[in-house]
């Protein structure tokens, strides 16, 4: 368990991030879920993919997170600095990572988190469907509109 | 969003049946405004895979 949490703590944490668009709280975020892992270690099915049970337990931490903050009434934007660490060496390509990592914080979350689970984890639709227990044409409208919204804020 | 536009990005996408995917590809070389629509998709989906922390890790 503790190997394969360290294997997937990069995609957790990135997950994290753009689900949240603020490091502190991704920090956070992902130490709740590996917390959360360990100790329901036991309900982990061997044999069954580690990182969309981690997945579906960081977003069930963010979604319990989501309920009190809407108490809180906090905002939080996405930093492209951090969102970039381990980015690509070329300033040209950065400038333009940072550029469509801004216009995906200015997604809705559900846009944002599918955009991720698909284009930034490599789900096919069919899986992030299951990942997020919504219906695939769900995922196909979702990624649709964020492609056509992207398009605009990328212009 | 229409439902044209969805499937317009899941064959970009490549997650459309092939049955769908055909009858697409038809459209998309008969209709230029569709074709347009597809590659003004299609770049926003390269500005995605271009993005390091989409690709590196």
């Amino acid at each position: 368990m503790r190997r394969g949490l360290e294997r997937c703590l990069t995609r957790l944490w990135r997950y994290a991030l753009l689900l949240s668009k603020a490091p502190d709280v991704a920090e956070d975020l992902v130490q709740a879920t590996c917390v959360r892992a360990i100790e329901r270690a036991d309900q982990y099915t061997p044999g069954t993919r580690l990182d969309r049970w981690l997945f579906a337990i960081l977003k069930s931490i963010w979604l319990n997170e989501q309920r009190a903050r809407r108490v809180r009434g906090r905002e939080t934007s996405i930093d492209p600095e951090n969102a970039l660490i381990n980015g690509a060496k070329e300033l040209e390509t950065n400038i333009r990572a940072a550029e469509v990592l801004t216009a995906i914080g200015r997604l809705p979350e559900p846009q944002r988190e599918t955009v991720l689970l698909v284009y930034g984890e490599g789900y096919s639709y069919a899986e992030a469907a299951n990942l997020l227990g919504i219906p695939i044409g769900t995922v196909m409208s979702r990624l649709a509109t964020a492609r056509s919204a992207l398009a605009r804020l990328l212009e | 969003m229409g439902d044209e536009d969805t499937e317009l990005v899941a064959l970009s996408d490549n997650e459309l049946d092939q049955d769908s995917r055909s009858r697409l590809l038809t459209r998309l070389e008969e209709d230029t405004e569709l074709r347009k629509r597809y590659e003004r998709l299609q770049e926003t989906g390269g500005g995605l895979s271009r993005c390091p922390r989409f690709v590196d890790l």
